[in-house]
């Protein structure tokens, strides 16, 4: 009897498990969401849903610009083994086109696809570009948006090499060299439409051409030049440090010639001068021991004048003419800062209450609307009123000082400033809005030092020397800047 | 003699069982380093936060250290293509900071993408942000829960907003604190010498200004499935009071976040998953699923979730004596600066 209830109870469990039904295999795809979408590029996002650990052959997207998807851009993705998410990226797509999307799965030779997304692709957009003023080579940044592989960039006429595309946001590209244009627009050209930035880019501008070359082959230091007419005069100092220059030579920029002009006055380095005066210096080379010559003399039309001598030692002291007074900054004779003002009408000389820094040769100085600037070496710039005497801080020099003995010239309201010693370095600042501008350095040794600068109509002219550190002879080449060339 | 036999066997046996409890030591698993994604940009113009951690084993600090994900490149980019760059913040490594003045506005999409310095590259699904909607009045009042065993009951101050949800579109709201400061008032004049163990009251100093990171323990969300187009009154945020806070003037910024359907249903996961309490009426544990998705591997688990949220908020002042309870009073025996990140004068921005 026992055996017989055994048997009915394994019958009825076998008919239980036997009225288990196997689960049907439920599996299918899903468009789920577009994660990226831009001009050119798509990235979107499908998943496989299933009951089981099911494998398929392909899966991916279809992309078409019709519903009907009659010729498609299939994104394969490859073999997938069960169930989850799966990321596809199509680019090269047409922006601002309409397309259709699916996702689709392939097992055993049968597609299967998931719900059709539409969509359209975005249009390119630009916002804003840094740097708005620089130097060919450098690099700009355009920020802006769907920006494509295909996207060009141009200065002008000039295509600019793009160097990357970050999230098809922002170009960085390499500003071309200028061609014959300091301002030009910028274009972006992508799939055949051109964006323009409202504000034009702005060259670093400053051409320096040779001229001519001194007529001497030495190598002139702690010199005096002046400027009279078109004629610009180099002379005084020494040649090579070792032996002291009697003469000037002057070269007439309008018709390019060079003359030896004799001063009678005796020899002299670190002398201070102006275009009308030179006065003070050393007497002897070397300075063991600083032998002073205290002559002054004006340099008048016909040639020069001497007159009374200094009532104070001068050596590589710092002169300015305004409102026809002489001004004399500083004296390496001195300690501590000085000011001495001469009034030709009466020959006599004043001392003035010392400045708020120690100028001397070292500073770079220049007068503008009735007023002295000075640039100390702590890069500061000072205001001197000659009327009141007062000083006032109106500003800082960017660039670098290296080691004093720089230039500034005024060209109408712009004033150019550098030149330092061991600096190529040349700045404008406009005096209206006291902004800084780069212009193009210099060529030749950074090493170098000034051995004169004019100004004349539009254009500066400079003549530097390498120092004297810098063995082997070197050509004392003039230059004509032009401060606005290319 | 036998039962005397029996007792000892008995002792014995007892003993011997006792000898056998081992102590059960609870092995955890070298945890995987996932990658973590906490923020949310707003329509609050200011510097949103975008976080990058990378998660460690549980344990102490000895088992595994969350460590911030520092490098990465970090955007965000609007279903326009605007892409705005996030700058790592220069003292909180991992922490990425949208520009000054950035605000997400409503109705556009916005994506995460995170390029970490291994070349991996993870964005999150589209994020719509929601309009704002108002704050309503701003109510508070105390609440007490009694203690087993304590005389003194503990407490705090929960705030109540007037929520007037607009009718027209399903609302999820999401309320957090920030800038949260009170005036932390301390008895100078009753320090003693630590070791003479004599009164050596202090001149200075009575009341500083101690800034906390307190409220956003518990998350405050709310759906409008049962308000929706009327106007509510919701609690919005529970401040617990430490004997301290309450004394004299206390101050918060109260932010009403509305997110997306997926960012509430993710703050509800993690507010169930934060407040088991091991109660049979748990929901059971479950790994959460954010919307960061690796570019890469689209298997691969990332935790977290970014949020683009509308966002209005609103700064409290409120003030010791209006609350019906407050806890007694935790003395400071001596200056009030000795108590960490108390400052002397108060911020610019404490205008009570």
């Amino acid at each position: 009897m026992r055996r017989i209830l055994a048997l009915c109870v394994l019958i009825l469990l076998c008919l239980n498990w036997s009225c288990a039904e196997d689960e049907a295999e439920n599996t299918f795809v899903v468009t789920e969401e577009i994660l990226h979408l831009s001009g050119d590029q798509i990235r979107m996002m499908g998943r496989i849903i299933s009951n089981q650990q099911i494998a398929v052959t392909d899966h991916g997207f279809y992309l078409a610009t019709d519903s009907g998807f009659q010729n498609p851009i299939v994104v394969s993705l490859g073999e997938k083994s069960g169930p989850g998410r799966f990321v596809g990226e199509a680019n090269s797509l047409e922006s601002g086109q309409i397309y259709f999307l699916k996702s689709f799965i392939e097992r055993g030779g049968e597609l299967s696809f998931g719900d059709v997304m539409e969509l359209e692709t975005l249009e390119a957009f630009i916002d804003s570009y840094s740097p708005s003023f620089g130097s060919g080579g450098a690099d700009l940044v355009i920020v802006g948006g769907n920006f494509t592989e295909e996207t060009q960039v141009f200065f002008g006429d000039q295509e600019a090499q793009v160097k990357s595309i970050e999230f098809e946001s922002r170009l960085t590209v390499v500003i071309p060299a200028p061609v014959d244009q300091a301002i030009v627009p910028i274009k972006i050209v992508i799939e055949g439409e051109s964006y323009e930035f409202d504000q034009r880019f702005e060259y670093q501008a400053g051409r320096y051409s040779v001229i001519s070359t001194f007529p001497e082959e030495i190598k002139l230091y702690d010199n005096v030049f002046f400027q009279k007419g078109s004629g610009l005069y180099f002379g005084l100092g020494t040649s090579n440090k070792q032996q002291f220059l009697t003469y000037f030579q002057r070269y007439d920029v309008e018709s390019d010639t060079w003359a030896k002009i004799d001063f009678p006055g005796s020899s002299r380095s670190y002398a201070f001068f102006t275009d009308n005066y030179i006065g003070g210096g050393t007497a002897v080379l070397g300075s063991n021991p600083i032998v002073i010559n205290n002559s002054f003399w004006r340099i008048t039309d016909s040639g020069f004048q001497r007159l009374t001598d200094l009532p104070f030692e001068s050596r590589e002291s710092l002169a300015l003419e305004i409102n026809q007074a002489l001004y004399v900054f500083g004296s390496k004779q001195l300690d501590g800062p000085s000011l001495w003002k001469y009034e030709p009408g009466s020959g006599h000389w004043s001392q003035l209450s010392s400045p708020p820094a120690d100028f001397d040769a070292e500073a770079a100085s220049f007068t503008y609307q009735g007023m002295i600037y000075l640039i100390a070496l702590d890069q500061s710039i000072w205001r001197f009123d000659p009327v009141l005497e007062s000083w006032e801080m109106i500003s800082v020099y960017p660039g670098s000082m290296g080691q004093g003995y720089g230039m500034a010239k005024v060209v109408g309201d712009k004033v150019y400033v550098g030149l330092f010693r061991r600096s190529n370095e040349m700045w404008e600042l406009d005096m209206k809005t006291l902004s800084w501008k780069s212009k193009n350095p210099m060529p030749g040794y950074p090493q170098s030092i000034v051995v004169g600068h004019f100004v004349k109509g539009e254009v500066l002219y400079i003549m530097r020397i390498p120092e004297f550190t810098l063995p082997g002879t070197y050509p004392m080449d003039l230059y004509r800047f032009d401060p606005e060339g290319i | 003699m036998s039962r005397i036999f029996r007792k000892i066997v008995g002792l014995g046996a007892v003993a011997l069982m006792s000898a056998c409890v081992d102590p059960y030591e609870v092995e955890v698993g070298d945890g995987v380093q996932l990658l973590t994604v906490e923020g949310m940009i707003t329509t609050d113009p200011g510097r949103h936060s975008i976080q990058l951690t990378r998660s460690d084993t549980y344990g102490s600090v000895f088992e595994g250290l969350v460590r911030p994900v520092s490098l990465a490149t970090v955007v965000v980019r609007d279903d326009t293509g605007k892409v705005t760059y996030l700058e790592e913040d220069s003292e909180v490594k991992g922490n990425y900071l949208t520009p000054e003045g950035f605000a997400a506005i409503a109705g556009r999409a916005y994506t995460l993408l995170i390029q970490l310095q291994n070349g991996k590259t993870y964005s999150s699904l589209p994020e719509v942000v929601a309009e704002p909607v108002p704050l309503g009045e701003i109510d508070y009042y105390s609440v007490t829960f009694p203690v087993e065993g304590e005389l003194e009951p503990d407490s705090g101050v929960r705030f109540v907003v007037d929520v007037e949800d607009p009718g027209n579109i399903n609302n999820f709201y999401y309320w957090k604190t920030e800038n949260v400061m009170f005036e932390l008032n301390a008895s100078p004049e009753l320090y003693m010498d630590r070791e003479t163990r004599q009164p050596a009251p202090k001149d200075c100093c009575a009341v500083c200004y101690l800034g906390e990171n307190i409220g956003n323990r518990s998350m405050f969300i709310a759906t409008d499935d049962d308000f929706n187009g009327l106007t509510s009154r919701i609690p919005a945020m529970f401040i617990p009071d430490d004997g301290l806070r309450f004394i004299t003037t206390f101050r918060m910024d109260l932010r009403q976040l509305t997110v997306s359907s997926e960012a509430y249903r993710f703050l509800r996961l993690v507010k169930q998953q934060t407040e088991l309490s091991g109660s049979v009426f748990d929901p059971p544990p479950a790994n959460i699923r954010g919307n960061m998705i690796s570019l890469d591997d689209p298997d691969e688990v990332v935790l977290g979730y970014f949020m683009a949220a509308g966002e209005s908020n609103r700064r409290i002042y409120l003030h010791g004596d209006e609350l019906e309870y407050r806890q007694p009073l935790s003395l400071i025996a001596d200056d009030c600066r000795v108590v960490v990140g108390a400052q002397e004068n108060p911020p610019a921005d404490w205008t009570p």
